[in-house]
């Protein structure tokens, strides 16, 4: 039997502790107590009737939106990024586990350009920020595949009184064209959305020179002819040995356990 | 070492800013934001 590796683990028990708000089905509503204070450090939708948590990135825009500095979710962000860089990432984000799945179906594998990583930097500061402070809506969640995939499409798909499906409008479908390119993307692109246009992947990628948690390649052990095992197996397609805290890396440590001469390691002691 | 601490500090200042946001109650409207439907989220229009 295949081993499971330990941050698929961490990504399914994460992801079934989020979404575990059962009631919903029968029900209909959303979940509404306490834990939703809690932000979760990676891309979910707080619209989703399963979720028990909040969304990061919603409550950022919200009080963007009303003109508050938010000390609590900056606090939040920075904290996370300061212990663990992008670790959460690869290790709780359910929209990673997506993902994943969706890089297994073909072996076809497409690199990305350099220049399309920095893309999720102006999603960021233009979608998430300055749009939502000159016009107070949200424009990130309105364009956010897992809200459309997580609250939108179940949601309207069940709707049984008809009330929300009269709702659906050019934005549903923009959502849904946002959704299908995303998929597609990662079917062909390893980590697609987390490397082009995630928000929140942008914020701890700041992080990752700077955090608790370092990773470190010793060269001597690799050798003058790398086997470029870790490339292999990286997620987000990156040469651990060029920069072991690059900003895309998500701290997964497949490199790590897979490396056969034992040349990648994490610790807690940075400098 | 310099280095490390100047990274604890700044933990500090965020982990600070944290519970200000929590004096400030804003981990109650976080909630009470978060529990109400999200029409955007859903891509919905009214």
């Amino acid at each position: 039997m295949k081993k499971i590796r330990p941050f698929r683990l961490g990504q399914i028990i994460a992801t079934i502790v989020q979404l575990s708000y059962y009631p919903a089905l029968w029900t209909g509503f959303i979940y509404q107590g306490f834990t939703k204070r809690f932000c979760v450090p990676i891309l979910t939708c707080w619209g989703c009737p399963l979720n028990r948590f909040g969304c990061p990135m919603g409550a950022l825009q919200h009080f963007i939106g009303i003109k508050q500095i938010p000390f609590y979710i900056a606090g939040f962000f920075g904290a996370v990024g300061i212990l663990v860089g992008r670790m959460s990432c690869a290790w709780v984000c359910p929209f990673g586990l997506l993902q994943d799945l969706l890089k297994k179906i073909t072996r076809i594998k497409l690199s990305l350009p350099k220049w399309t990583t920095y893309t999720k930097y102006a999603v960021l500061i233009g979608i998430a920020g300055i749009a939502v402070y000159l016009t107070t809506e949200p424009w990130f969640c309105m364009l956010c595949p897992a809200g459309i995939l997580e609250a939108g499409l179940p949601i309207v798909l069940t709707d049984k009184t008809g009330e929300l499906k009269a709702l659906v409008g050019w934005l549903f479908k923009t959502k849904i064209a946002i959704l299908v390119f995303v998929i597609l993307g990662s079917i062909f692109i390893k980590r697609f959305f987390c490397r082009v246009l995630c928000p929140i992947g942008a914020t701890y990628s700041v992080f990752n020179r700077f955090s608790l948690v370092q990773m470190s390649v010793d060269l001597s052990k690799c050798g003058e002819k790398k086997c470029n095992l870790c490339r292999k197996v990286c997620p987000v397609d990156i040469n651990i040995y060029d920069n072991p805290n690059a900003k895309e890396c998500i701290r997964c440590l497949e490199c790590k356990h897979k490396c056969p001469k034992g040349a990648v390691s994490v610790s807690l002691k940075p400098y | 070492m310099k280095r490390f601490i100047i990274v604890v500090i700044i933990l500090i200042v965020f982990i600070i800013s944290l519970f200000y946001g929590v004096k400030k109650r804003q981990e109650i409207e976080t909630e009470t934001v978060g529990s109400v439907m999200c029409l955007s989220c859903m891509g919905l229009q009214q």
